[in-house]
């Protein structure tokens, strides 16, 4: 299962219907299967797309719409009723077949899309932000069991989606896009531990950002100090120009109280707190660096140590970071 | 400014069962009806209910319309062979224009709902363009079109292009006043059918798509199923209205094509028979109101089929 994530209007949605076959692209070419597509039509192509709105058929049972697939490739009506009953098992919509769709729940309406894809057993599976219209908690559950689902099939899923959360949660793969263009594709892991530029680095999760100048390059790390000052040492080092953007995850960050020791050391700034957000199992710190820059940490709260690792806003704190840490990002906006 | 909050709960909520409007608000809603409810009493009613009653009274020697209470001119109408004709003619030449705007109107109707807004605009307006043109004048100008001798315009360029050698007959004919009543009322079935055409959710279409069903067939199932509320309303206003019209098959249909209306107008008018005017006219208005009932019932039936199988 690979995710299409980007912000609204980076072409995800288009993309998809390219594959899809329902619009054209101006250039290049669509494979399925290693078998070039470009030039088919729609519904030649044996795939199944899941609409953000479900597009189930109002005129239609449940069990129409489900076997409007098979109806398309004249199969059978005796196979047609067992498969349209074998799909609503899976989906657990056993005995829905005869309502309508406006009789439905939105979870239910989008279980009933969702076998409406699969009763034709297609080459691939397309969603289009599938879960965008329901809500939280019913979000998280319907994530699980499409995850469960799709592993379950073994269908080739694409899945287009503006929340870094479900892409994350759901995919093998993430795509991220921007402007129409890929930015990265990778694991989910690896497009969050190792973002390859500074928009990625900030659309999934929060980094934070250094500029600087590579001062030194050592076997295995490179000594990064930025214009106001600051020394950052970087883990494997290998940047190619000198001028370099560092990406920082917050949660990496370790903020403690001002002690005498090491005030000079590489990958730790000095600052006043400006504020601390309690938000249940982690505590973010704003720290105002001497720059004038704010770093944002990530802490985890223990519960019963409450109160000695807090430091108050308006305090002077230390915050400093393992080298490891520190990663490399490409800077669209150094140019 | 707590008032103005209060009075703005009070219309947001007054479509609860909790909350009324005050008394005085509902009476004075009510009252905003009654001018138009008086005139359409006055003057759609109680004629109606006269004209009704009128086809059961007999008519004196001096035209007055009086006892006994008959059955004479339902009789009279039914049993005489011309005017079941004429009532025959009446309900082929709209049912036929009724469904051949609907053949017309569908692709019409596409274009309106999914081309550019410009071009929607435009196709919208040469669609109810025909409707600031009077009838009549329209009329002659489809007399002229159909001219019969080889002077009718179409008759001209057909002989002229050598493609026919006869002048063709098609003024004063049953097809002339469809063709006729087609132009002045296609309006009223495009419409209906643009406003249904446009509820439909394009994402459904695109879904049955890609379920493997090639375009033709989408519209059978999906687009033209969906769409039959606009086609029930077009096809019933087209339907009534050129079951009811009068000026087009009097000026294009001549005698052949005589329909009730023109057989109401020479009653009246040249027979001065009132009450066998009166039966014919509600005749009609009763056939319009079963053909639609009919229609109604055909294309509600079959969107609702699917629930009950």
């Amino acid at each position: 299962m690979v995710a299409l994530l980007g912000p609204s209007g980076c072409g995800k949605t288009t993309s998809l219907r390219m594959i899809a076959g329902l619009v054209q692209p101006t250039s290049g070419e669509i494979f399925i299967d290693g078998r070039p597509v470009t030039g088919i039509p729609v519904h030649r192509r044996n795939i199944g797309m899941l609409f953000q709105n479900y597009a189930l058929f109002p005129h239609m049972t449940v069990a129409e719409n489900i076997a409007f697939g098979l109806e398309a490739r004249r199969v059978s009506r005796a196979e047609t009723i067992e498969r349209v009953n074998d799909v609503l098992q899976l989906v657990q919509l056993g005995g829905f077949g005869d309502r309508m769709p406006a009789q439905l729940s939105g979870g239910q309406q989008q279980r009933v899309a969702l076998a409406r894809c699969l009763v034709v057993e297609p080459a691939l599976l397309l969603l289009d932000e599938p879960l965008g219209a329901l809500d939280k908690s019913l979000r998280e559950s319907m994530q699980v069991e499409l995850r469960a689902l799709q592993q379950r099939l073994g269908i080739t899923t694409i899945i287009v989606t503006h929340d870094q959360d479900e892409a994350l949660t759901l995919s093998d793969r993430v795509a991220i896009m921007r402007g129409g263009r890929l930015e990265q594709l990778g694991t989910p892991t690896e497009v969050y531990e190792m973002p390859a530029s500074r928009f990625v680095a900030g659309f999934i999760g929060v980094s934070n950002f250094f500029r600087g100048r590579v001062e030194r390059r050592d076997a295995g790390e490179a000594r990064i100090v930025t214009a106001t000052g600051e020394a950052l040492v970087v883990e494997g080092g290998a940047a190619d120009h000198d001028e370099v953007t560092v990406a920082l995850r917050p949660e990496a960050i370790v903020i403690e109280p001002l002690s005498d020791d090491a005030c000079d050391a590489a990958n730790s700034v000095v600052g006043s707190v400006e504020q601390v957000v309690y938000r249940g199992f982690v505590r973010h710190t704003y720290l105002r660096m001497d720059n004038g820059e704010t770093l944002i940490a990530f802490q985890p709260s223990r519960p019963g140590s409450e109160g000695a690792a807090v430091i108050a806003p308006g305090a002077r704190a230390r915050a400093r970071w393992a080298a490891g840490s520190n990663r490399i990002v490409r800077d669209e906006r150094a140019g | 400014m707590t008032a103005t909050l209060a009075d703005d709960r009070s219309v947001r909520l007054s479509a609860g069962p909790l909350v009324r409007r005050p008394k005085t608000t509902r009476i004075a809603g009510m009252m905003l009806a009654v001018p138009a409810t008086v005139f359409l009493a006055l003057f759609l009613l109680v004629p109606a209910v006269r004209l009704v009653a009128s086809g059961f009274l007999t008519q004196d020697a001096h035209g007055a319309l009086g006892g006994p209470v008959t059955l004479a001119h339902y009789v009279h109408f039914f049993g005489t062979a011309l005017y079941s004709h004429v009532l025959l003619v009446t309900l082929r030449i709209s049912l036929l224009t009724a469904a051949i705007a609907a053949l017309l109107g569908y692709p019409v109707a596409m274009v309106m709902v999914r081309s550019h807004p410009a071009v929607t605009r435009i196709v919208t307006f040469i669609t109810i363009a025909p409707l600031i043109v009077s009838v009549v004048v329209r009329s002659y100008g489809w007399q002229l079109i159909l001219g019969n001798g080889p002077t009718g315009i179409l008759n001209w360029v057909l002989l002229s292009l050598g493609l026919i050698q006869t002048p063709l007959r098609l003024l004063y004919s049953e097809t002339a006043v469809v063709i006729g009543s087609l132009h002045v009322f296609l309006p009223m079935m495009v419409l209906p059918l643009a406003s249904a055409l446009g509820k439909i959710d394009p994402h459904l279409e695109e879904a049955a798509r890609t379920l493997g069903m090639p375009a033709w067939r989408v519209f059978h199932r999906v687009t033209f199923p969906l769409s039959l509320p606009g086609l029930a309303v077009g096809f019933t206003l087209v339907f009534s209205l050129t079951a009811g019209s009068f000026v087009t098959p009097a000026m294009l249909g001549g005698t052949n094509a005589q329909m009730l209306g023109n057989l109401i107008d020479q009653q009246i008018t040249a027979v001065y028979d009132w009450p066998f005017g009166a039966t014919i006219a509600t005749v009609l208005v009763l056939i319009v109101v079963g053909v639609n009932l009919v229609s109604m019932r055909l294309l509600e039936g079959r969107r609702r089929m699917p629930a009950t199988s």
